[in-house]
C-alpha cells in the first residue's frame, strides 16, 4: 500500500517535472525565435544607413549620425554586418566603418577585450582591433603571440600584420619556434602585410634561426622582393643559396630569388647551377633563372640539358620553355640532336617535351608520339 | 543603365553591391548561389555579371562556364570577385571565361567603375 502511494508520488513528479521541463524548453525556443525576429527587424531598420555609410561617396555626415545615435539593442542587431564589411571592404567605405567604431567605443572596449579570461573574448578583441588596424594595440597584441591558446595566438598574428607596424616582425619570426607556435601560413601572410619595412627582421633570422624558421623567411623574402629597395634582401638570399647548412633552405633561397625578379638575382642563380651545388639547389637555380626571365642565362641552361640526373636538366629546360624565343631556338637545336635509336638521347627528350609545351600554349597539339616524355626516376 | 547579375552567398556583401550599381543607375539582379544566378540570368538576359568565386554549390567560376555555353550569355562582360589573389587563381578566372577580376576587400567606388569600365569596352 505504501509502495502504492509512494510510486504513484514519484510518477506525479517526474509527469509535472517532464511537463516544466517542456515548457522551458518551449519558452526558450519561443523567446529565441522571437529575439531573432525582433534583431532581423531592427537590422533591417538600421541596414539602409549602414549601406549608405559604406556605399555612400562623399556625404557619410548623415548616415554616420544615425548610426552612432543607435540604441544598444539596434547597434548589437547591426554590428555583425558591419564587422563583415568591415572585412570586406577597403577605401572610403572602410575609413567610415572604421570611424562609425570610434564612436561607439568599439576599440577602447576591443583594447579593454585583450585581457579577457575567455579565449574567445580575447579571439574576438584581437580580430576587431586588427580590422580596425589600431596602431596602439601593437604592444598588447605582440604580447598575445605567447598567449596559451593557439586560436589566439593565431588571430594576433593575423591581427599584427593588418595592423602593419613593423615593430612586430621579429615576434611574429618567432612565432614559428618553440613551445607556442603559430601556424607557417599565417605568419608568413602577416609578413608579407608588413612589406619591406620588415626586411631587416628577415634577414637577422637568416643568420641565427633554426632551419624550418630560415626556410620560411626565404619564403617571405621571396614574396617581398618585387618591392624597391630590395639590395639588403638579395645579398642575404644569395649567401643562403650559397652556404646555409640546411640544403631545403638553399633550394628554397634559389626560388626566392627567382621571384624577387631583380637584376641583381641573375650572379648568385647562376652560380648556384654549378656542379659544386647539391642537385636540389641547382634545379631549383635553373628553374628561377626562367622566372627570372633572364635570356643572358640561356647558354648556361641549354649546357644544363646535359646535366647528369633527371631534375637539373628537366629544370632547365622548363626554364628555357618560359625565356621565349632566343631559348626555344636553343630548345629546337637540342630536340634536333638525335643521339639514340628512338630519335634522341635524354638531353633531345627534355627540349622536345618543353616545345611540345610551348606548342600546346599556342594552340598546336603536336602530333601523337612526337614527343617522348622523360620519365623520372623514382622518388622524384 | 544596364542590367547586372550578382551572384554572392553572403548577404551583407551582396546588399553592398547592389546598393552601389542601384545607386549608378544600374537594374541588379541579385542571386544567392550559382544555381539562382543561371535561373535569373535565363529569365533575363543580362548586360553584365558579377560573380562570387567561392559560392556554396556551383562556384562562380562554375557559373561563368556556363554563361559562356549559353548563346544569349555567351559575350557579356564577367567580372570574378574572390579572395583568392593568387595568380593562378587569376588564370583560372580568365580561363573560365572571365574579363575581369576584383579581389576582396574591394573598394565600392573602384567596383562600380570596374563594372562600368567593362561594359564600355564590351559597347552596352
Amino acid at each position: 500500500m505504501i509502495f502504492g502511494n509512494l510510486s504513484q508520488v514519484v510518477l506525479g513528479v517526474l509527469l509535472n517535472g517532464l511537463g516544466l521541463l517542456g515548457l522551458v524548453i518551449v519558452t526558450g525556443r519561443v523567446r529565441h525565435r522571437w529575439r531573432a525576429e525582433r534583431d532581423a527587424r531592427l537590422a533591417a531598420q538600421a541596414r539602409p544607413w549602414l549601406l549608405a555609410l559604406i556605399g555612400g561617396d562623399d556625404d557619410v555626415a548623415e548616415p554616420l549620425d544615425r548610426l552612432s545615435a543607435l540604441g544598444r539593442r539596434e547597434w548589437r542587431a547591426i554590428m555583425p554586418s558591419a564587422l563583415t564589411l568591415l572585412a570586406q571592404v577597403r577605401g572610403q567605405g572602410h575609413d567610415a566603418l572604421a570611424l562609425l567604431f570610434d564612436r561607439r567605443g568599439l576599440a577602447g572596449d576591443a583594447l579593454r577585450g585583450l585581457s579577457a579570461r575567455g579565449a574567445v573574448a580575447r579571439a574576438d578583441a584581437a580580430y576587431v582591433l586588427g580590422l580596425l588596424g589600431r596602431i596602439e594595440a601593437v604592444p598588447r597584441l605582440r604580447r598575445l603571440l605567447g598567449d596559451r591558446d593557439p586560436q589566439v595566438r593565431a588571430v594576433a598574428a593575423r591581427a599584427l600584420g593588418q595592423i602593419g607596424d613593423p615593430v612586430a616582425a621579429p615576434d611574429l619570426i618567432g612565432c614559428l619556434s618553440g613551445a607556442r607556435q603559430v601556424p607557417a601560413h599565417i605568419v608568413v601572410q602577416a609578413l608579407i602585410l608588413l612589406g619591406p619595412p620588415a626586411r631587416p627582421a628577415l634577414v637577422a633570422a637568416l643568420a641565427r634561426g633554426e632551419a624550418p624558421v630560415r626556410a620560411v623567411v626565404v619564403d617571405v623574402l621571396g614574396f617581398t622582393g618585387g618591392y624597391a629597395g630590395s639590395a639588403e634582401a638579395v645579398p642575404a638570399l644569395a649567401r643562403a643559396v650559397a652556404s646555409d647548412p640546411a640544403e631545403e633552405v638553399r633550394a628554397r633561397a634559389a626560388r626566392a630569388l627567382g621571384k624577387m625578379g631583380t637584376r641583381e638575382c641573375l650572379d648568385p642563380l647562376l652560380d648556384a647551377t654549378d656542379p659544386a651545388y647539391p642537385e636540389a639547389v641547382r634545379a631549383e637555380a635553373a628553374r628561377a633563372l626562367g622566372e627570372l626571365g633572364a635570356v643572358e642565362a640561356v647558354p648556361v641552361l641549354r649546357d644544363l640539358l646535359g646535366a647528369p640526373g633527371y631534375r637539373v636538366p628537366h629544370s632547365a629546360a622548363e626554364a628555357l620553355r618560359e625565356l621565349g624565343p632566343p631559348a626555344w631556338e636553343a630548345l629546337r637545336v637540342a630536340a634536333a640532336d638525335a643521339e639514340g635509336p628512338a630519335g634522341g638521347g635524354p638531353v633531345a627528350a627534355h627540349a622536345r617535351e618543353a616545345l611540345a609545351v610551348v606548342e600546346l600554349r599556342r594552340g598546336v597539339r603536336p602530333p601523337v608520339g612526337a614527343v617522348a616524355r622523360v620519365r623520372p626516376p623514382s622518388g622524384h | 543603365m544596364a542590367i547586372v547579375l550578382v551572384a554572392e552567398d553572403d548577404s551583407d556583401i551582396r546588399d553592398l553591391i547592389v546598393f552601389k550599381l542601384e545607386q549608378a543607375g544600374h537594374t541588379v539582379l541579385p542571386a544567392e548561389n550559382g544555381q539562382v544566378a543561371l535561373r535569373v540570368a535565363a529569365g533575363r538576359t543580362p548586360d553584365v555579371a558579377l560573380l562570387d568565386v567561392m559560392m556554396p554549390g556551383m562556384s562562380g567560376l562554375d557559373v561563368c562556364r556556363a554563361l559562356r555555353e549559353r548563346p544569349e550569355t555567351a559575350r557579356i562582360p564577367i567580372i570574378m570577385l574572390t579572395a583568392r589573389a593568387q595568380e593562378s587563381d587569376v588564370q583560372t578566372g580568365l580561363q573560365a571565361g572571365a574579363d575581369d577580376y576584383i579581389v576582396k576587400p574591394f573598394s565600392p567606388r573602384d567596383l562600380t567603375q570596374r563594372v562600368e569600365t567593362v561594359l564600355a569596352r564590351a559597347g552596352t
